[in-house]
C-alpha cells in the first residue's frame, strides 16, 4: 500500500505523464509504473479460473474502502454470488454498498429472454453513467461483458455494439476494468482484438500447474503511454486479496549495512571480525546434524535478550519440536516466545507453493515487524515445486527482507561431496554477505563438527577451521589448532597434542643418537686408520723380509756356480785349494 | 377461433417497453408494439414505453440491458422480447395471438 502511493507521487511529479491511480494492491502498483491509466480502460485477460474478478473486485473494494466510490456490472455471476466470494476474504461488500461506496449490478439477462432481433446496449450504459452520477464513482468494473456480448450472434451487429461501447467508455471519465475470457475463434475473437484495441492497458493472467503446485502469474500485455514491469510475476490469490511482490530493480532498493550485533556465540563473533552485519544475509551451510540450526536457535535467543524481535521460518521442524531440541543445548527459544518477541511460522514446504508461502512470510513480517528473520533451511524450499520456485522464493524473499532492513539467516543443508559446491544452494550466492560453512571431521574412531568461515563481506575475517562442540551450555567454539597435520578435532586433537610434545623429545634424543654416531663412527675411522697403518707397515715389513730372502737365494747361486766351476776343473783344483 | 383463443382474448395484457431515445431499432420497435397493441389488443391493453436515456431508474428495476425490450408482464408467465421484432405476428403468437411464424 506504502509503495503504491508512493507510486503515485513520484508518478504526479513527473512531467506530461499519464495520470494513474493506485490499485492498492502492493506490487501492482510497482509493475503498472503507479496504478491504472485514470479514466481509461484496463482489461484483464484470462482464462476461467484465474482470478480475474478478484483482482478487478479487490482494486474496487480497495479504493472504496478509501472513499473512492465504484460500480460493479457482473454478466456471469449474481451480485449475492460476488458478496459471498468477497468475504472470503474477509471483504464486507454489503457494507460498502451500504455507505454509497458500492454498487453491485446485475448484469445477466433474465432466463426468460426471447432475442428476437437486433439491439443496442444504451439501458447498460445508461445504468452505469446514472449511477455514477449517483454516486459520484470514477471507477467501474465490467466483469465478464463478454458473455453479454455472446448473445449477438451477428458480426456487424457486434462490431457496432462494441465501437459503441468503446466510444461510451472513452467519453464516460470512468477509470473502467474489463474482465474477459481471450478466445481464438469466431466472434469471440472478433471481440478480443475490440477490447485489446479499445483498452490503454491490458493486463494478462495465467495459472499453470508445475510439479502438482499451481502458480498463477501477472503479466501487463500493454500500457500506452506508460512504462511497465515486462516481466511475468507470479501472484496468489491469499486469504486477504492477491499478493504479489515484482522482481525489480531491487538491488537498489537494498539498504546498506548496518552495525554489528553478536551472533550470541562469542567466539564465532571472533572469527567473523565482530560479528553479523544488521541487515546482511548470512548463510550457515552444512551438512545435516552439524549444529546450524542450533547456532540459528542461539541467534534467535540472544537477539530476543537484546529486545529486538525474531521471526523463525522452519520448513524441517514444527515450533514444539524445535523449542525442545534446542533447549537439550541449553538454548531458551520457550522463554522468547512466551515474550512475544520470537515468532515461529513452520510449514511443510509441498503444503502450497512457493507464492503462498512467500506472501505468508510478508503478511507475517507485516504484522510482526521483526528485526530479524531465520529460515530454516532453504534446501526444503525446492519441495515447494522445484529449483526454479526455490530460487524466485528465495531471490524474492531476500529481496523483500534486504529492502526493509531485516537481517536474514538462512539455514542450508548440503549434502556429503557436493558440500562446496551447493554450500550457497539455489544461485542465491550473489545476495549472501557471509558464508559460515559446517562439516563433520572423520578420524580416530570418531567424528567431530567443524566450522569455519568461507566468506564474509564488508570485513576481514578469520579463515581458520574451528571446531565447534554442542554442550548442554550451547556451542561452543575451540581455540584454533594448527599442527603440521591439518586441523584436528575432539580426542584426535589432543592426541595429536601429545603426539606432538613426544615428537619433539624423541627428535632432541635423536639428534643426540645421530651426534654419538658420528663421534663413534670418527672415532672408528681412526681406529681402521691405524689398523691399516699397521697392516701396512707389517707388509712392508713382509716385504723387506721377502726382498731379503730374494738376496740370500742369489748369493747362494751364486755360491753353488762357484763351487761347481771349481768341480769341473778337476780335483786338482780342490787339491789345491 | 378456438376456444382457448377466446379465453385468451379476455385477458388483458399490461406491457412494458424499454427504449434509447430515438435509436432507430427502438423507434421501429415502438411504432410495431403501439400498431400492434392498437390492432388487436383494443382497449385491453397497457403499455408503459420507458426510455432509458431520460431515466435509467425502470431500467435498473426491471434489469433491463438492452435496448428494445419489450416486457409482457400479463397475462403470466413473463416473458421479456429483446431486439427489435420484424414482423408482428412474430409478437402475436408470443402473445397467443395467432399462429407461430418461425
Amino acid at each position: 500500500m506504502e509503495t503504491g502511493e508512493k507510486g503515485i507521487e513520484l508518478f504526479a511529479s513527473a512531467p506530461k505523464s499519464l495520470p494513474k491511480i493506485s490499485t492498492h494492491i502492493e506490487g501492482l502498483d510497482q509493475i503498472l509504473e503507479g496504478g491504472l491509466p485514470a479514466q481509461r480502460t484496463t482489461l484483464i485477460m484470462g482464462e476461467p479460473g484465474t482470478g480475474k474478478t478478484v483482482l478487478a473486485l479487490e482494486i474496487l473494494y480497495r479504493g472504496a474502502c478509501r472513499g473512492e466510490p465504484g460500480i460493479l456490472v457482473s454478466f456471469e455471476e449474481s451480485p449475492q454470488d460476488i458478496r459471498e466470494n468477497a468475504a472470503t476474504f474477509g471483504w464486507d461488500l454489503e457494507a460498502l454498498e451500504d455507505r454509497g461506496l458500492l454498487y453491485l449490478m446485475e448484469g445477466k439477462m433474465d432466463s426468460a429472454t426471447l432475442i428476437e432481433g437486433r439491439f443496442s446496449l444504451e439501458p447498460l450504459l445508461a445504468i452505469i453513467s446514472g449511477k455514477a452520477r449517483e454516486m459520484g464513482a470514477k471507477r467501474a468494473v465490467l466483469d465478464a461483458p463478454d458473455v453479454l456480448l455472446a448473445m449477438i450472434d451477428d458480426a456487424s451487429m457486434a462490431r457496432a455494439q462494441l465501437q459503441f461501447l468503446t466510444e461510451w467508455l472513452s467519453a464516460s471519465g470512468l477509470t473502467t476494468l474489463m474482465t474477459i475470457k481471450p478466445r481464438q475463434v469466431g466472434i469471440g475473437r472478433l471481440f478480443q482484438e475490440f477490447f485489446d484495441s479499445m483498452s490503454d492497458c491490458v493486463i494478462s493472467l495465467s495459472a499453470r500447474v508445475m510439479d502438482q503446485v499451481t502458480t498463477r502469474r501477472l503479466r501487463v500485455l500493454k500500457y500506452r503511454g506508460s512504462g511497465f514491469g515486462k516481466n511475468e510475476y507470479p501472484f496468489v490469490i491469499s486469504g486477504s486479496g492477491i499478493k504479489l511482490i515484482p522482481i525489480t530493480a531491487f538491488q537498489l532498493l537494498h539498504k546498506p549495512f548496518g552495525e554489528r550485533i553478536s551472533s550470541g556465540i562469542e567466539r564465532l563473533d571472533g572469527l567473523l571480525g565482530g560479528g553479523f552485519f544488521r541487515n546482511s544475509c548470512i548463510l550457515l551451510a552444512g551438512e545435516p546434524g552439524t549444529g546450524k540450526t542450533l547456532m540459528a536457535s542461539a541467534f534467535a535467543e540472544h537477539r530476543c535478550e537484546e529486545g529486538e524481535k525474531v521471526l523463525y521460518v522452519s520448513f524441517e521442524e514444527s515450533q514444539d519440536a524445535l523449542v525442545r531440541n534446542v533447549s537439550s543445548a541449553g538454548i531458551d527459544l520457550a522463554g522468547p516466545l512466551k515474550r512475544g518477541s520470537l515468532r515461529f511460522l513452520c510449514a511443510m514446504p509441498e503444503s502450497k507453493g512457493a507464492e503462498e508461502h512467500l506472501m505468508e512470510l510478508v503478511d507475517e513480517v507485516q504484522g510482526f515487524a521483526p528485526d530479524h528473520v531465520i529460515v530454516d533451511s532453504i534446501s526444503a524450499c525446492e519441495r515447494m515445486g522445484g529449483k526454479q520456485a526455490a530460487f524466485e522464493y528465495l531471490m524474492r524473499l531476500l529481496n523483500y527482507l534486504k529492502e526493509r532492513g531485516i537481517t536474514i539467516l538462512m539455514v542450508n543443508q548440503t549434502s556429503g561431496s557436493k558440500a562446496q559446491l551447493e554450500i550457497s544452494g539455489s544461485g542465491i550466492s550473489s545476495m549472501i554477505d557471509t558464508v559460515i560453512f559446517f562439516s563433520y571431521v572423520h578420524g580416530e574412531g570418531e567424528t567431530n563438527r567443524a566450522i569455519q568461515v568461507l566468506k564474509s563481506r564488508g570485513s576481514g575475517h578469520s579463515n581458520q577451521i574451528r571446531e565447534c562442540v554442542i554442550t548442554d551450555e550451547g556451542i561452543r567454539i575451540l581455540d584454533p589448532y594448527v599442527g603440521p597435520g591439518g586441523v584436528f578435532t575432539g580426542t584426535a586433537r589432543k592426541v595429536q597434542e601429545a603426539k606432538d610434545a613426544l615428537e619433539t623429545r624423541r627428535l632432541a634424543a635423536e639428534i643426540e643418537l645421530k651426534e654419538r654416531e658420528i663421534e663413534r663412527l670418527k672415532a672408528a675411522l681412526e681406529a681402521e686408520k691405524l689398523k691399516l697403518r699397521m697392516q701396512i707397515e707389517m707388509a712392508e715389513w713382509e716385504l723387506a723380509k721377502l726382498r731379503g730372502e730374494v738376496e740370500t737365494a742369489e748369493r747362494e747361486r751364486q755360491e753353488r756356480l762357484r763351487l761347481r766351476e771349481r768341480e769341473w776343473q778337476g780335483p786338482q783344483d780342490l787339491d789345491k785349494s | 377461433m378456438g376456444q382457448e383463443d377466446s379465453s385468451r382474448n379476455a385477458l388483458s395484457y399490461k406491457l412494458k417497453l424499454f427504449i434509447a431515445g430515438s435509436q432507430p431499432n427502438s423507434q421501429l420497435m415502438r411504432r410495431t408494439v403501439e400498431g400492434l397493441c392498437e390492432r388487436y389488443l383494443a382497449s385491453r391493453y397497457s403499455l408503459k414505453v420507458f426510455d432509458v436515456l431520460e431515466d435509467f431508474r425502470p431500467a435498473l428495476e426491471h434489469n433491463v440491458l438492452v435496448a428494445p425490450t419489450l416486457i409482457i408482464e400479463e397475462p403470466p408467465p413473463p416473458i421479456r422480447i429483446v431486439g427489435c421484432v420484424r414482423d408482428p405476428r412474430r409478437i402475436l403468437a408470443i402473445l397467443g395471438l395467432g399462429e407461430v411464424h418461425p
